[in-house]
């Protein structure tokens, strides 16, 4: 809840349990009051994309490539009885 | 606890954090020599870095394969002081696993390890023989325990199966 919601429900009357209900700017708010804070789960919260790249580390050492030939993929492991 | 070391010699095992194992990338290319399949102004740079290993323990049984992908392990304070991150970024969202590609690691005093951010994003490949090597010669940090070491796999999953969408739906 942002500072300037929770200064504005100062000095309202709210009840626990109690559902409130009221327009305002053409806009219907919903204020439900509970017994105690809620618990936050990192689970239900949205997962983010990342919002930089990290730098590569500073590099140590340099090498001119030399043209070479590609390594045959590892075998894969196939059960007996699909060969 | 999060973290074990195992004995030297111990094979190269998901989750491993080794330092020292280099990681290169292509520094500088010529467009006209690549066209040509010509190797001449191809530059690669590289840096010993702190790795974790993520190649699934079933395929590093019984040595089935010859490689291994592994990520950079990065210390999340120095990417604060480079200004990367904010410190509650890492207390809060990546540390809370919200962030895709970025696994944090909690420190631990025991094991050398500072409270690190796994960065899932650039992968590398490295050879097993090599990582073994270093893990011999005592570059091994720790090992991360299963349960956690799944969690960072099942992080690694989510990162690239998400399908992200141009944009939300319009909603009523």
């Amino acid at each position: 809840m942002s500072v300037a919601l929770r200064d504005a429900l100062q000095d309202v009357e709210l009840q626990v349990g109690q559902t409130y209900g009221v327009e305002v700017k053409g806009r219907w708010i919903e204020l439900r009051v509970l017994p105690d804070r809620p618990s936050v789960s990192h689970e239900e919260e949205p997962m983010l994309d990342p919002w930089v790249e990290f730098p590569p580390p500073l590099p140590q050492f340099r090498v001119r490539a030399k043209a070479g030939s590609l390594v045959p993929p590892d075998p894969p492991d196939l059960p007996a009885h699909d060969e | 606890m999060i973290y074990d070391l195992p004995a030297l010699h111990d094979p190269v095992d998901q989750g491993d954090i080794i330092d020292g194992c280099p990681v290169l990338r292509i520094s500088q290319f010529s467009i006209s020599d690549l066209l040509r399949e010509l190797a001449d102004s191809l530059e690669i740079e590289g840096a010993f870095s702190r790795v974790v290993v993520l190649t699934q323990t079933c395929d590093l049984a019984n040595r089935k394969t010859t490689v291994a992908s592994v990520a950079l392990v990065r210390d999340a304070e120095q990417l604060v002081q480079q200004g990367l991150l904010k410190a509650s970024d890492v207390r809060g969202a990546i540390r809370a696993g919200r962030v895709f590609g970025w696994y944090f690691l909690p420190q631990s005093d025991e094991h050398g390890l500072p409270e690190s951010i796994v960065d899932l994003h650039p992968l590398h490949t490295v050879r097993l023989d090599l990582l073994t090597a270093l893990c011999q010669h005592g570059r091994r940090r720790a090992r991360i325990q299963p349960l956690y070491r799944e969690h960072l796999a099942k992080h690694f999953a989510d990162t690239y199966s998400r399908i992200g969408l141009p944009s939300p739906y319009a909603t009523d």
